[in-house]
């Protein structure tokens, strides 16, 4: 248990910002994601928490305690790595084993915390195999097995589950949103999935360029997105940007509007608020179907309520609520209101 | 940590460079840098260096007649173990036979038995008629050969697997034969790495003292290394024979640095999997 | 008639393929005869020989020989495997400048074995010579360890250790190379998470170093342990009044002209290399199944 605090960190190779001057407080017992494009420095960012990176200027806290100065194994901290970076000849037992071993535990401790990981994990039975005969999902609760004997104060995870195929994506983040309700221990996790993000977080910071956009609750985030690149990032499909002057609501060169599929609605006939389109194709995503609109400002997508049929290629007006509408000024791409 | 890391490394280098500074300077002592009877050390630089014995070792006929029959008989096992090695190579590259495996361990299992076990056979053979009745630079060349053929062999199927089977299949398909094809699509673009296999050879071949002592013991042609030894068993100076060493080596360790990559291919092959 | 069939379709595929396997034989030809020539040459010397071979093996000149390969082979194989790990360890890591130093760390098997084991003879020459000036405390900055020159190559003991000494020197690339491979196969994260499990740099390698290492490692006993048996130039020119079996396979021949006493030798070293790497390859075995268990 204990919160991190980053305080204008940066990290820099050669002379390139993989990190820029990143503020973030993580509290106590939260789960905290950051998430973003590859390559935006999420992994460097939590690696250096983990001490695996040095920064190149700025300060890293946890539970108050100035950090960067610690060894990676004085920081109380436990990493999970997107290869998992299991020992191969070592056993699932061994493998958990590991860190107790060398923190120089004695045998029955160390047996007590195995068996506790092994029973968290749904590992038993598995004890005595390699790491190569296991399945993706046994080696990623193997790898977080390891991290989790050692009772860190803050877990980092980074894209644990995107090696494993999509159903099991799906099963393990499940799992994973269980775990730490039940253990309650600090994570920093790192994934480059939106949904991911939205489903798992507490609180989740969006990444771009070495920087932090906006953090916030995956609700607020969704909500009110601080800039358009917020905005387009998280959501799916993501949402439409229109220019102002052609929205009759809003009527402004110098802004960007954007509205979230869902808050569109269609009318056949004429609305003067309303935006006019030919409709092209049906996407149908499970329970929700989309419809794409071509409209003077390309494609924009609408979800389609449950009850209105199929229309291809009909003329059409697209109109919001204007509370619904997101405005973006133009040239800072900030969040107006 | 890091700071042990380099000093070992300068330990390591100075290990790898003294006994070639030794060498170096050897060869260019004056007589009194090396002949001290025991009055002072030798010192670690010559009094007054001189080039006198390369200077004696460009007029001594023998120095010069062994240098060109180090130079032919390399060339001859080059040119011995391509011809035969890279139409093997491409065959074994392009042609799935059944028992690939067998065939290469055959190609792979001369080497297996020691130099100085096969060399008793091999000397029986060439230094017998009617192959005694060619000159020593074809018989050392052949024996290079044998040496040579399989790192060609491997070198040369990794080339000729790394060339698109395409290529070949749209020159078969445009109706060209398969000589033509192999003559004029993929030799020119297996030459680079046909090249990396030549200089392999070449250099086994110049390095080389087993065969060519056991196939020359007799005669007066040999190669440079031979030459040394011969030289070695009159007692001379230090100088003399580091300046001889020193033309030997001077060659090898310049190309050693241009063809790095291909040495450690050759060097490592068959022992990394 | 399915056999015809498969016969025949087979000797189609062969026609069609005539040219590939054309080019496949002359090499292929080469090398076999020769491999048959060695072998048949060297069974025919061992056994029509007026000695027969068992008296040979119970000669005194050859348990010798065979104790002193022995040793050669004892010292030389682990000496090696440890040179060329270090080595390996110490450019393993990349820094500025590691390509040049690997450079520079690959030229002694650049150099003629022969001129390497000439340079050794040179620089421990008796009585005077520049090892020797410097145990003689000749030099200032070096203190005196001896007090009378030591005679190199009048010592078993001594020689061979130089003939040791020199065979490392010239092939300790070798071994970094393949021990190179196999730390470059290691993955990073594999050490990332031991170091944020609390492993410090010994524990790093006695936990994961070493035991991923391992199939290089016995890659590298078969190989030099072969390499030693054979060895031959390093022995001769430094330690030729105590012949190993190499040398005493070119004395047998050139100097007492005895070619079929000369080919039992030489067949005695084929089976001990043989029985050699069939015992490290058994050990191979045992090695991995307990290490992966462990
Ligand atoms: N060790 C390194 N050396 C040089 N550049 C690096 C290194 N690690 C990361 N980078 C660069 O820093 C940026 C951020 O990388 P990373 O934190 O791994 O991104 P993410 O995890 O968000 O995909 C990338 O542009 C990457 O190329
Ligand atoms: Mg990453």
């Amino acid at each position: 248990m204990a919160e991190v605090r980053l305080k204008d960190l940066t990290k820099k190779f050669k002379d390139v910002a993989a990190v820029d001057n990143v503020s973030l407080n993580v509290r106590d017992g939260e789960f905290l994601t950051l998430v973003g494009p590859s390559g935006c420095g999420k992994s460097t960012t939590l690696r250096a928490v983990a001490g695996l990176e040095n920064p190149t200027s700025g300060n890293i806290f946890i539970d108050g305690e100035r950090v960067n100065d610690l060894p990676p194994q004085k920081r109380h901290i436990s990493m999970v790595f997107q290869s998992y970076a299991l020992f191969p000849h070592m056993t699932v037992e061994s493998n958990l084993a590991f860190g107790l071993k060398i923190k120089k535990k004695g045998p029955e401790e160390k047996a007590k915390r195995v068996k506790w990981a092994v029973e968290l994990l749904g590992l038993s039975g598995f004890e005595k195999r390699l790491p190569k005969e296991l399945s993706g999902g046994q080696r990623q609760r193997v790898a977080l097995g390891r991290a989790l004997v050692l009772e860190p104060k803050v877990l980092l995870l980074d894209e644990p589950l995107s090696n494993l195929d999509a159903k099991l994506r799906l099963r393990m983040r499940t799992e994973l949103k269980r775990l730490h309700k039940k253990i309650k221990t600090t994570i920093i996790y790192v994934t480059h999935d939106q949904a991911e993000a939205m489903t798992l977080s507490d609180r989740m910071a969006v990444m771009k360029d070495g920087r932090i956009l906006q953090v916030g609750t995956p609700g607020q985030i969704y909500e009110k997105p601080a800039d358009v690149f917020c905005a387009g990032f998280i959501g799916s499909p993501p949402m439409n940007f229109l220019p102002g002057e052609k929205v009759p609501q809003v009527k402004d060169k110098n802004v960007v509007v954007g509205i979230r599929p869902e808050d569109l609605s269609i009318s056949l006939s004429r609305i003067d608020a309303g935006i006019w389109g030919r409709s092209s194709v049906t996407e149908t995503l499970g329970s929700d179907s989309y419809l794409h609109v071509d409209t003077s400002e390309g494609l924009v997508s609408v979800r389609l309520k449950s009850d209105q049929g199929i229309l291809e290629d009909k003329p059409l007006w697209l109109v919001s609520h204007k509370e619904k509408l997101h405005l973006f000024d133009k040239s800072t791409g900030r969040r107006i209101t | 940590m890091r700071t042990l890391k380099f000093v070992l490394i300068g330990v390591v280098l100075f290990f790898i460079v003294f006994p070639l500074f030794m060498m170096t300077k050897y060869s260019i002592s004056d007589r009194e840098s090396i002949v001290t009877g025991g009055e002072y050390p030798e010192p670690f630089f010559p009094f007054q260096p001189t080039m006198e014995m390369f200077g004696l070792l460009w007029s001594r006929g023998d120095f010069l007649k062994a240098g060109l029959t180090s130079l032919w008989v390399g060339l001859l096992a080059v040119a011995f173990s391509l011809l035969l090695g890279a139409p093997t190579a491409y065959a074994l590259a392009r042609f799935r036979i059944p028992g690939i495996a067998i065939l290469l361990f055959f190609l792979l299992s001369v080497r297996l038995f020691p130099d100085i076990s096969a060399v008793i056979p091999v000397a029986e053979l060439l230094l017998s008629r009617p192959f005694s009745l060619l000159p020593p630079v074809i018989l050392v060349g052949l024996a290079h050969t044998l040496l040579a053929l399989p790192y060609t062999v491997y070198i040369a199927k990794g080339v000729f697997e790394s060339i698109p089977r395409d290529l070949e299949e749209q020159a078969f398909v445009l109706g060209a034969p398969k000589s033509s094809t192999f003559l004029k699509i993929l030799t020119p673009l297996a030459l680079p790495g046909l090249g990396a296999a030549a200089i392999y050879t070449f250099f086994l071949s110049w390095n080389e003292f087993i065969f060519a002592y056991f196939l020359t013991f007799q005669g007066t042609e040999t190669t440079l290394p031979v030459y040394l030894l011969r030289i070695l068993s009159w007692s001379p100076q230090k100088n003399f024979i580091s300046a001889i060493s020193v033309l030997i080596c001077v060659p090898v360790i310049i190309f050693t640095f241009l063809v790095q990559r291909h040495m450690r291919e050759g060097l490592t092959a068959g022992a990394v999997k | 008639m399915p056999g015809s069939i498969r016969i025949s379709s087979l000797l189609l595929r062969l026609k069609s393929n005539l040219f590939t396997i054309g080019f496949f034989i002359p090499a292929f030809l080469y090398l076999f005869s020769f491999f048959v020539i060695i072998l048949i040459f060297l069974l025919k010397f061992s056994f029509s020989g007026n000695l027969p071979l068992l008296s040979l093996f119970s000669s005194a000149e050859f348990k010798q020989a065979l104790w002193r390969s022995l040793c050669f082979m004892g010292v030389g194989t682990p000496l090696q495997l440890v040179v060329g790990l270090l080595l390996a360890l110490l450019i393993q890591r990349s820094f500025r400048g590691v390509g040049a130093v690997r450079s520079l760390f690959m030229i002694p098997i650049a150099i003629p074995a022969l001129v390497t084991a000439i340079i050794i003879d040179l620089l421990f020459s008796y009585p005077f010579g520049p090892v020797n000036d410097l145990l003689l405390g000749r030099h200032g900055f070096f203190p005196q360890l001896v007090s009378v020159p030591v005679n190199w190559s009048g010592s078993e003991f001594l020689s061979l250790g130089l003939a040791i000494l020199g065979k490392t020197w010239r092939d300790m690339p070798i071994s970094m190379l393949i021990l190179l491979a196999g730390l470059h196969s290691i993955e990073r994260e594999q050490y990332e998470a031991a170091k944020t499990m609390g492993a410090g740099a010994w524990q790093e390698f006695k936990y994961l170093t070493l035991p991923l290492l391992t199939p290089a490692i016995l890659t590298i006993l078969i190989l030099r342990s072969i390499e030693n048996w054979k060895e031959f130039v390093f022995p001769f020119v430094l330690a030729p009044s105590y012949p190993l079996l190499g040398v005493l396979i070119e004395r047998l021949y050139h100097v007492e002209q005895n070619p079929a006493l000369a080919a039992s030798v030489a067949l005695g070293l084929v089976i001990l290399i043989a029985l050699t790497t069939l015992l490290f390859t058994a050990i191979t075995k045992v090695v991995r199944r307990y290490l992966v268990r462990v």
